[in-house]
């Protein structure tokens, strides 16, 4: 017996159908990018072919076009479900609804921070510190989410100088997580100049993670963040140091927040934090809210300037990692993460629809629901458009099922929004109906003058453009960061 | 002030203004129907950055593209929808067990 000759036994090609993908000129090319965020880079004849269905089964990019969900040639049933699967696992982060739950244990703070985001008191003005009975009722609420990992972030002011009430929350969270055996993460936010060695000592019996923050070397980092004494470098520099010997090394993280001081340091302020033994940086631009609205003669910048600061700073920290210093950029990892990844990143200040109130909701102290904690700066600058209600005059469904919350998640689809609907990047993309409603008048916002909009445009092809260049090594770096794991823990088949 | 004269045989009128609105950041832009398929857009700068007869060519290729872009979305709209659908469909929602009845 013979067999016929192996094209014998290949099906016949009858064509092929589209998938959806939107597209934009990207450096003489086309960037394509398919509903789940698989991209391509292909020429402008490819796509020519592709769209009027002339595109040859022989070509060299069919194969990539048809692996990579663009195309199907068959009537198996499997790319769509794949596509579907792909989908579900984005859009994940909606079934587990408000994850990310902030209590404002006091509105008293030491420091000054010229870029302060809250309408912060002095140390001894009492008033504002929240209640035991704001923190039960605050609790009741974030009991209620149907997310089984929940995350209670202590924010101020300063919440240390408010510590018998941070631990009356810790305890009541763990007794109640217990019980509904849910998993609660704690996180406290502080300029750890308030530690003591008792608050130390439940910080780590309760696996309560520090975040500080760390402008960079100290002439920038005391520029930003004036005290009496001019000492908040030295003091985040020992509390740092303490923290981390009474909680363990990976218990500490540090943030930092670019002002025009910055700008002119981006190497520095990376190296700052190579020196001081963290393996993580997040970039951020500052955010146009509370006092760095009233400051912003001396914290603002223009965006182009940020964005210079981002790629010089973004630069150097790939260098290090070729070094073998792995240091990752947390804003650069959680968009390649959504670039080269189907998987969600949690991050609730670029998803769609937004975050705010879905993913992240606020308790102040004095019992008000905001749905972000730039929605709480606001209400401190007179403007309560972003608040839910109260913790004790409203119901759990008032607040997270009422028409207000309802409305600024529909004005937060970045699917339907004009300008986001057809962009290329949509899925790697998100939305801050606040900042739109801050910056330009409503939730809704107008892309082409959008800030939001143009800031992430840019890093995103920063992004892509690194991650498609001549130098392989970039791309094991970004790898590196979406796996969390240096390159030379690359197994050679991940190479 | 540049005038382009659009043949709607070959662009809808979804097409122009979706091409319109990434323009509205640099130009004032004036849209107005001279017939039955032909639809006139008017370009004026409202900053001295960018020459005009540049910013008008960026809108003829954004057309190209636009159009591109809306073929292959009604193309395979129905295929976007059933993934979408398939998607929700088949997610598990998180109900907790143990979660508060409701409020009063």
């Amino acid at each position: 017996m013979e067999f016929h000759e192996p094209a014998y036994y290949k099906p016949q090609w009858v064509g092929y159908r589209l998938l959806p993908f939107r597209l934009m000129d990207f450096d003489g090319k086309k960037l394509v990018v398919n509903e789940v965020g698989q991209h391509l880079l292909i020429d402008q004849e490819v796509l020519d072919q592709l769209v009027a269905h002339r595109l040859a089964p022989q070509h060299p990019v069919y194969e990539d076009l048809k692996a990579q969900h663009f195309l199907t040639d068959s009537d198996s049933a499997v790319p769509i479900q794949l596509l579907a699967t792909k989908y579900r696992t984005k859009k994940s982060f909606l079934a587990d609804f408000t994850g990310l739950h902030i209590f404002v244990v006091t509105l008293r703070c030491d420091h000054s921070c010229h870029y302060c985001q809250v309408s912060r008191v002095s140390t001894d003005r009492s008033k504002y510190d929240m209640s035991q009975a704001t923190a039960e009722r605050a609790l009741d609420l974030t009991f209620r989410s149907p997310a089984r990992h929940l995350k209670i972030e202590f924010q101020g002011g300063e919440p240390l100088l408010n510590f018998d009430l941070l631990r009356f929350v810790v305890e009541g969270a763990s007794d109640r997580a217990a019980r509904d055996s849910r998993e609660v993460q704690f996180v406290v936010a502080t300029n750890l100049a308030f530690l003591t060695d008792e608050i130390l000592a439940f910080l780590r019996d309760n696996s309560v993670l520090i975040s500080t923050s760390l402008d960079g070397p100290a002439p920038v980092h005391n520029a930003n963040r004036p005290r009496p004494g001019n000492d908040s470098y030295e003091i985040t520099i020992s509390g740092i140091q303490r923290a981390r010997e009474a909680l363990g090394h990976d218990r500490v993280a540090a943030i930092m927040t670019t002002t025009r001081r910055s700008l002119e340091n981006p190497e520095a302020i990376v190296d700052e934090y190579v020196t001081q033994g963290f393996d993580r940086i997040f970039l951020r631009p500052i955010s146009p809210y509370g006092f760095a609205l009233r400051t912003r003669h001396k914290t603002g910048y223009e965006l182009d300037a940020f964005l210079t600061f981002y790629k010089r700073a973004l630069g150097h920290i790939i260098e290090l990692n070729r070094g073998g210093t792995f240091l990752v950029e947390d804003y650069a990892a959680i968009l390649l993460t959504k670039i080269l990844t189907p998987f969600p990143t949690g991050y609730v200040d670029l998803q769609s629809p937004a975050g705010a109130g879905i993913g992240v909701a606020v308790y102040s102290y004095d019992g008000d629901v905001y749905v972000s904690d730039e929605a709480r700066m606001l209400a401190e600058m007179g403007d309560r458009s972003f608040r839910l209600g109260n913790v004790h005059e409203n119901t759990y469904e008032q607040l997270f099922g009422g028409q207000q919350l309802r409305s600024l998640v529909a004005d937060s689809v970045i699917e339907s929004l004009p300008g986001c609907a057809d962009c290329a990047v949509q899925t790697y993309c998100g939305c801050d109906p606040l900042e739109n409603y801050v910056t330009q008048g409503s939730t809704l916002g107008h892309r082409p003058t959008s800030q939001f909009h143009y800031r992430n445009f840019e890093i995103i092809k920063h992004l892509l453009r690194l991650y498609h260049g001549p130098d392989e090594s970039v791309r094991d770096v970004f790898w590196s960061w979406v796996t969390n794991r240096p390159v030379s823990q690359f197994t050679p088949a991940m190479l | 002030m540049v005038e382009l004269v659009l043949d709607g045989t070959l662009y809808t009128e979804e097409v122009i203004f979706r091409v319109c609105y990434w323009f509205t950041n640099r130009c004032y832009v004036f849209v107005e129907r001279r017939g039955p398929q032909e639809i006139l857009v008017r370009l004026s700068r409202r900053d001295g950055a960018v020459a005009l007869p540049v910013i008008a060519g960026e809108f003829a290729n954004e057309l190209v593209n636009q159009r591109v872009r809306d073929g292959v979305a009604r193309e395979t709209r129905h295929v976007r929808e059933l993934l979408v659908a398939q998607a929700f469909a088949e997610a598990t929602l998180n109900q907790s067990s143990n979660a508060s009845p409701p409020e009063g």
